[in-house]
């Protein structure tokens, strides 16, 4: 079988944006004329969003800059955003996007809505550059209409037990870390900071005994041979505490994607560094989920709750998949230049790593099987029998100017349910684990006593503000 | 916001840390920023007025005090409809906190605009109905005409009139001197094709609108 020749897995998950924010442009510019991106004429394709109506449309990033705020995106919010008509037969109308976003914003979207912009190859260059030299998928939809921790949950998962981003403690039944050391696969987590994964305490001993390193060690690794069978690199969380002068590359808003476009073209290079290593890689590029940016792709009708997964309560409509998100398949072991358009979300991950690294053909678990017999893909579609690309292209050499951001003070405390989450989880984890923290995170004693320090007094009103 | 080429915009702000405000216009839709005409924006603050010029994908940037107010008046493009970008910056101890404005700025006469709103089926016949109420044009601007979007004839309510537009696009001026904002009502007929197959009834009911401006 043509899998077996990918020895290697790496994941790179960046955080919220949609499929036309980030690839949008692959069709609007003529560049991959066959992806499902945004047509030429932007007022006449049905991109239409009304608000109080006026009829909005999407439109290109006039530059690449911090936004003022995130966007919304609890499932509420998705809910308004797929504007989910009940038909027959039901169909999201992906309309409510600027009406979400101006409920966020006393009712007041502006002429041009943060949620409807795109970004243009230029803006993108690394991500344009991989999904023109390599394959994005152009259906592939995050797996729950809602936030953050429920799509990646189900990302490392299968399935998830929560609906919703807040404070809160979330299992990690069938996580993928447990799965790989069941069936004896090799695995190593970079971050580049603070550690999604210490969301869950079901895996922090799994985490505390694993292969946990600094992101810095990931170039040398891979030159050196010293790769393991899947890789999971995390990018700096725009939402996890931050100690003065770093600077988020995970492209969560209201970060500037150039930062994260830096750090994908340091990954491109390192994974295509070592030939021997490259030519038994594959490399999966994806997004948590949309975070409110503007898709016109309408996601497909889903079975949340027979699929394992915690519901809302109603009258919330939680009937589909989420919307979609970028992703590319970077490898020599696909077709190169091909647009994927088979359906797949973040289990067809869990499906591939199954079918290479395990030889019984058993499910990765009764969730991600369900989802596989209703219609979610595998990636080993994608996988083809003779390898190109094998001198892999150079990556577009221009400087990336990534905007200013360094995150938010220290001094302040977290704004968002994410960024709340993010700090009360380093607290727990301070607390309850100090072994894994010395062991792995020893930059969160540091982060702790600062922000002891700072907080709460004088410097918390010290903040700089701002209004107009 | 929207304000006419001739307009000034006032601006007030009150800030902790240390003041900068960056000025970007590009062309309103999906123009390139490259093709925008120079314009010179006089800056008022404190009585003082300050010349500069903002050439096509320029930024102006300036430091401002922790708190004012100022005027920009702009002199150099009456014909481009255009997108201005003002973003206010606070920054104490290397750190940010940030607002944005976005105004649009109309050149004078007409312009044209498309409203409408999420439809619903009552037996064989679509409505869209709603408030309209955008910051794309002002309590002053009045409607000059409006047609069809969709080719189809459409009922139009609104400001007491009720009208058939034509499908065709044809211009109706039984709307003309009305305001734009207010209560619209549209409807039409569900073609045969869409009775068929629902799947192709439209998410949404529009009509084009064109604008005077004073």
């Amino acid at each position: 079988m043509s899998i077996k020749n990918i020895k290697t897995v790496i994941l790179v998950m960046f955080e919220n944006r949609s499929f036309d924010n980030m690839l949008g442009h692959l069709k609007y510019e003529g560049i991959m004329p066959d992806a499902r991106g945004l047509e030429s004429d932007l007022q006449h394709n049905g991109y239409e969003n009304l608000y109080n109506g006026h009829e909005y449309a999407p439109f290109p990033c006039p530059q690449d800059q911090e936004l003022s705020n995130d966007l919304p995106h609890e499932y509420n919010y998705v809910a308004t955003q797929l504007a989910i008509d009940d038909g027959p037969p039901p169909v999201a109308q992906m309309t409510g996007f600027v009406e979400a976003y101006a409920s966020e914003n006393n009712g007041i979207p502006g002429p041009q809505p943060d949620p409807l912009s795109f970004y243009s190859s230029k803006q993108v260059p690394m991500t344009s550059f991989l999904a023109r030299t390599f394959s994005p998928c152009d259906n592939w939809f995050c797996p729950v209409p809602t936030s953050t921790q429920p799509n990646r949950t189900v990302a490392f998962c299968g399935h998830t037990e929560i609906y919703e981003t807040k404070t809160q403690i979330i299992p990690a039944t069938n996580n993928l870390f447990d799965w790989m050391n069941k069936h004896h696969i090799t695995w190593t987590l970079y971050h580049d900071a603070l550690s999604f994964f210490l969301f869950y305490p079901d895996i922090w001993r799994t985490l505390d005994e694993g292969n946990v390193v600094r992101y810095d060690r990931f170039a040398t690794d891979l030159k050196n041979g010293n790769h393991t069978q899947v890789m999971i690199v995390e990018p700096s969380y725009q939402d996890a505490p931050h100690l003065l002068f770093e600077h988020p590359n995970d492209n969560h808003p209201p970060v500037a994607v150039g930062w994260g476009e830096m750090f994908l073209r340091q990954i491109y290079l390192a994974v295509t560094a070592n030939p021997d290593v490259w030519k038994e890689t594959l490399m999966i590029v994806y997004y948590d989920e949309h975070c409110g940016f503007y898709d016109h792709v309408a996601p497909p009708l889903f079975d949340n709750a027979a699929a394992g997964n915690a519901i809302p309560p109603l009258p919330t409509k939680f009937t589909t998949l989420g919307p979609r998100i970028p992703a590319i398949l970077v490898s020599p072991w696909i077709e190169p230049g091909k647009v994927q358009h088979d359906l797949y979300d973040h289990t067809s991950v869990l499906q591939l790593l199954t079918e290479i690294f395990t030889e019984m053909n058993e499910p990765y678990s009764a969730q991600v099987d369900y989802r596989a017999k209703n219609g979610i893909q595998s990636l080993s579609k994608a996988i083809v029998d003779t390898p190109t690309n094998l001198t892999p292209l150079a990556p577009p050499a221009d400087p990336i100017f990534p905007q200013h951001n360094i995150g938010d003070p220290v001094a302040l405390p977290p704004k968002g349910k994410m960024a709340e989450a993010f700090e009360n989880t380093a607290r727990d984890v301070l607390q309850s684990n100090p072994g894994l923290v010395d062991k792995h995170f020893p930059e969160l004693n540091n982060w702790k006593q600062t922000v002891d320090l700072l907080r709460p007094g004088a410097a918390i009103s010290g903040a700089p503000s701002m209004d107009t | 916001m929207n304000v006419a080429t001739t307009d000034s915009i006032v601006i007030q702000w009150q800030a902790r840390g240390d003041v900068t405000m960056g000025i970007h216009d590009i062309p309103y839709g999906a123009g390139n920023p490259g093709t925008l005409n120079p314009v010179t924006l006089e800056i008022t603050q404190d009585a003082k007025t300050e010349t500069r010029h903002l050439g096509p994908d320029d930024t102006i940037v300036m430091a401002l005090p922790s708190t004012g107010d100022l005027v920009i008046q702009m002199t150099g493009d009456n014909q481009s409809e255009r997108l201005r970008y003002i973003r206010f910056v606070a920054r104490r101890f290397h750190k940010d906190s940030m607002k944005d404005r976005q105004i649009t700025i109309s050149p004078p006469g007409a312009f044209q605009d498309r409203i409408g709103f999420t439809r619903h089926i009552h037996g064989d016949t679509l409505v869209s109905e709603g408030p309209v109420k955008a910051d794309r044009w002002t309590d002053t601007d009045q409607i000059a005409n409006v047609s069809d979007s969709s080719g189809n004839d459409v009922i139009v309510t609104h400001a007491g009139v009720t009208s058939t537009i034509s499908s065709g696009g044809v211009p109706s001026n039984a709307f003309n001197g009305k305001p734009v904002n207010g209560w619209w009502n549209l409807r039409r007929l569900l073609t045969p094709e869409e009775k068929a197959d629902q799947t192709k009834i439209p998410k949404s009911l529009t009509i084009y609108i064109t604008i005077k401006r004073r």
